[in-house]
């Protein structure tokens, strides 16, 4: 069964409070931020309390990542010499336009894994594609390397680097969000929505979750811990839902159409693509606690 | 040949590091240093510990801070100091 991977925190890798204080918010991950958050003159010292961190906080269920500097810039790669022995194993590449830098990602994590002794090919990429060379790669990308976990998607250095103005309905980023979901899915990896910027806008951030939903996408990043909350409601299916789900899924076990085939429930028909998001849907369900 | 690191801020700590000493001298400014004096200590002994550093005059000014980031802005001040020229 897949992480479930509704929300992802961004907390700056510099705030020592952030370091300890953000599980309890319960995102299904969190990210330590060492790249756009942290001032030029900190990223040592973020990176320092993080790899600290690592080795003594305990973040019970939240699968932690690092959004590292990009390797091309003086910091990424002493970003993961340092956090990788310290015990990351997930991390974010921001900016990532082509196969190539995952595959330079991956080298040093080969590198890193023979060294300290941990487990070849435990270490796992997100690659956020937030520039137009990104998402045009986006499968190339998604596909190319078996680190590779989610692909995330950035909107504001993806306007950015369009020409295109950044508005809260969203039309600008829609052909790119659609690509991103399409390539995760044609690889077999999840898709991470785009952040909310504004804070204070809840009923926006509510719609937007809805479209993030409604296209496919398996979680949103999130900037503040009152969007965790929205996410998560929004996205953890009803008990009704679950049962219906359920019984969709007994039924076509005992009608041995798991692999093919029709059968009814309720009177309704039931074939593949419904049996499959009945077990999305049974999915979300174990990996929110609703069900064991 | 000096350095420094953290924020007089809640939760943190600022770690002033001199290496140019000869031997060890730690000395911690807290509001908690009879519970957790020691404690502090030891996050700064571990930190020079190891990065190898065996001369350094140290100064912990604890706003509240957790011993790992006591750890962390040690570590760091201490690699400023000697990407500063302070190696010793």
């Amino acid at each position: 069964m897949r992480k479930l991977r509704r929300t992802m925190l961004f907390a700056p890798a510099d705030n020592p409070k952030l370091l300890f204080n953000t599980p309890i918010y319960k995102p299904d991950c969190i990210i330590f931020d060492l790249e756009d958050a942290v001032k030029y003159a900190e990223k040592d010292a973020a990176r320092d309390l993080l790899a600290e961190a690592l080795r003594v906080v305990d973040y019970g269920g939240c699968e932690v990542f690092a959004r590292i500097n990009p390797l091309y810039t003086e910091f990424g790669e002493e970003d993961v010499r340092t956090l990788v022995p310290a015990g990351l194993r997930a991390m974010r590449l921001p900016m990532c336009e082509s196969p190539e830098q995952i595959f330079q990602l991956s080298k040093l994590l080969d590198e890193l894994e023979e060294e300290h002794g941990i487990e070849p090919g435990s270490c796992k990429i997100q690659a956020s594609l937030e520039t137009v060379n990104g998402v045009m790669n986006a499968e190339e990308i998604a596909k190319c390397s078996d680190r590779i976990t989610s692909i995330s998607f950035g909107s504001e250095d993806f306007t950015k680097s369009l020409g295109a103005v950044r508005t809260k309905e969203g039309s600008e980023i829609f052909y790119a969000r659609a690509k991103i979901v399409l390539a995760a899915a044609a690889a077999g990896v999840d898709a991470m929505d785009t952040v909310w910027a504004d804070i204070g806008d809840l009923e926006g951030f509510k719609k937007e979750v809805q479209s993030t939903i409604n296209m496919g996408f398996a979680g949103k990043s999130c900037v503040h811990p009152s969007q965790v909350k929205i996410v998560h409601s929004m996205m953890t299916p009803s008990m009704d839902e679950v049962e219906k789900s359920l019984k969709i899924m007994e039924a076509a076990e005992a009608a041995n159409i798991v692999n093919g085939g029709v059968t009814q429930v309720n009177g309704k028909m039931i074939d593949g693509p419904i049996i499959d998001k009945a077990q999305k849907i049974v999915g979300l369900a174990k990996g929110a606690g609703l069900i064991k | 040949m000096k350095a420094k690191c953290g924020n007089e801020k809640s939760s943190d700590a600022v770690v002033t590091v001199n290496l140019e000493a000869v031997g060890r001298e730690i000395k911690i400014k807290s509001k908690l240093i009879k519970m957790f004096g020691k404690s502090m200590e030891n996050a700064v002994i571990e930190a020079l510990d190891e990065l190898g550093q065996e001369n350094a005059h140290i100064v912990v000014e604890d706003f509240g801070a957790l011993d790992f980031i006591i750890k962390g802005r040690t570590k760091t001040a201490i690699k400023r100091a000697r990407k500063a020229g302070g190696n010793l």
